[in-house]
């Protein structure tokens, strides 16, 4: 159970870290079931190219980091952060990555309305200039959301070099806060707030990314959730057959819905 | 001369940095000037709780520090982020202060239509652990400007700010030097500027060495609102020193002809 302190912090700043939530015996565990998933799981070929090993879905083949979805640490979290009724939004593993610029996951004004929370287990410790995740606290919402439009634009023309750095800085000098983190850590934060990562760590940056989403009411959800990750809309069998009644909450309606 | 990013910068983070502004030699003597003029003019008692020195107004005092209002590096880059017609906002010479919680100088939604600029020239070396200026960026426009007026002054006016007391704690689920921030880190020669309806703080200051003259801008007051905000957070600013008020260098002139000119077309 998360205290009033820190939802008020993630709903002002779109981000919020609990430190030390798994012992590192848990996260011993972990790192050994991640260490199998992301050498046999299918891994992206776009993001391998970029010598970054990611798989998708992830946790959803081990089921001992399946519990993860289901732990009170963060499935109680996410049950104060979002409404009644949320959804499971997939996973993933990821080990590598040196540099991402400045983006949000679901940018743009009109995805402010529909909260989507990502996850991070850090299995390695990161400061900011060792792959930490940075964000611009409070840029999940309007008008901040909106002035940071040319971050956006580079980051989608990154390769064409006649769109300038925003505000005239690097990326990496853009004003931010550095979520810096340990093994144990657990990193909660809107995909509609600026974030990127700097100075990364090569192969020891590995992370777990569990996804939720707050519940589909509108036709304006179905349609973003289509267009930003048609997936969750498919959830694994395992997750689909399961009878733990949480997972059974965050998965029913969703093959309807993507009908 | 800023560039149009360094505006952009400014109008979306609240705060810019002039990296090396001034030069060694520069420093050197307006850090002269500066000691000179806090040991002369400091009425602080010797037992003052926080150790701080402050002496306001300052610059004003000496001719050869009073040539910043209007030096191309400080007014140029006021004129393009406040534009025509600004007026000047005092100024300050500190030393000391140990730690300040976060707040802004000109809180609410009532005050981010009027913008005003404070201005640090830092004479000593700070980083985020020894004093360095914090920001939150962003923090100047609404939302999160209310988000945090709601969540941190009642704070700030209830208790006293000191290290020991980390007055936001509970209040956003961590204390005061844990609040995700940005800190400006400078060195001699770089000039600090920020709105003042920016949240900002600091954190681990190292006493006699953190010395600092700051000025004061405001824009173009031109409605009663503007007015009535200067006279309660700034009254000082309608009367300013004579060497300012009778100066004949035009860019000081520029600066009191809109600030008296202001109070009498908007009569409150």
């Amino acid at each position: 159970m998360i205290t009033e302190g820190q939802v008020a912090h993630f709903n002002t700043f779109g981000f919020l870290i609990l430190r030390n939530a798994f012992s590192s015996d848990e996260m011993e565990t972990f790192t050994s079931e991640f260490e199998t998933l992301i050498e046999t799981g299918e891994g992206n070929p776009d993001q391998a190219e970029r010598g970054v090993r990611s798989v998708s879905p992830f946790i959803d083949k081990s089921p001992r980091l399946t519990e993860l979805v289901v732990d009170d640490r963060i499935y109680g979290t996410i049950a104060q952060l979002l409404e009644p009724g949320f959804m499971w939004s997939g996973s993933e593993g990821q080990r590598g990555r040196v540099q991402s610029t400045w983006h949000a996951d679901r940018p743009g004004v009109e995805e402010l309305f529909f909260t989507r929370i990502k996850v991070h287990i850090y299995l390695d410790h990161t400061t900011k200039e060792t792959g930490a995740l940075r964000v611009i606290p409070g840029s999940q919402r309007s008008p901040y959301h909106d002035l940071l439009q040319p971050l956006i634009n580079y980051h989608f023309k990154v390769n064409n070099e006649t769109i300038p750095h925003p505000f005239g800085l690097e990326g990496a000098d853009i004003p931010c806060y550095a979520v810096e983190s340990n093994p144990g850590d657990i990193v909660f934060f809107n995909q509609s707030v600026m974030h990127a990562v700097y100075g990364g760590l090569g192969s020891q940056r590995r992370y777990i990314a569990l996804k939720y989403a707050d519940k589909p009411v509108s036709d304006r959800h179905v349609e973003s959730l289509k267009k930003w990750s048609e997936y969750a809309l498919h959830p694994e069998d395992n997750f689909l057959n399961s009878e733990d009644p949480r997972i059974r909450n965050m998965v029913e309606g969703l093959v309807e819905l993507a009908q | 001369m800023i560039t149009e990013g360094q505006c952009a910068h400014f109008k979306t983070f609240g705060f810019l940095m002039l990296k090396q502004a001034f030069s060694a030699e520069e420093m050197e003597a307006i850090t002269r000037v500066y000691d000179q003029l806090i040991d002369a003019n400091d009425t602080q008692p010797p037992d003052n709780e926080k150790q701080v020195k402050n002496v306001a107004p300052f610059i004003e005092k000496s001719p050869q520090l009073a040539k910043l209002a209007e030096d191309d590096r400080i007014y140029g880059t006021m004129e393009k982020l406040l534009g025509p017609g600004f007026i000047w906002g005092g100024s300050e010479g500190q030393d000391g202060r140990a730690s300040a919680d976060w707040h802004a100088d000109r809180p609410g939604e009532d005050e981010l239509f009027f913008t005003r600029i404070k201005v640090h020239l830092y004479l000593d070396a700070t980083t985020e652990a020894t004093g360095a200026l914090r920001v939150i960026p962003g923090s100047h426009r609404m939302p999160l400007h209310e988000l945090l007026v709601t969540q941190l002054l009642k704070y700030y006016f209830k208790q006293s700010a000191t290290e020991d007391v980390p007055i936001a704690s509970n209040a956003l689920g961590v204390t005061g030097p844990e609040m995700p921030s940005f800190a400006l880190e400078s060195t001699p020669g770089d000039i600090v500027l920020f709105n003042q309806s920016l949240f900002h703080a600091v954190y681990g200051g190292t006493g006699k060495q953190r010395r600092y003259i700051a000025l004061k801008f405001a824009e173009n007051p031109t409605t009663k609102k503007h007015i009535a905000s200067l006279e309660k957070w700034t009254n000082y600013v309608f009367q300013p020193e004579e060497v300012f008020l009778n100066s004949e260098r035009p860019r000081i002139r520029n600066m009191m002809e809109g600030l008296v000119g202001a109070r009498d077309n908007n009569p409150i």
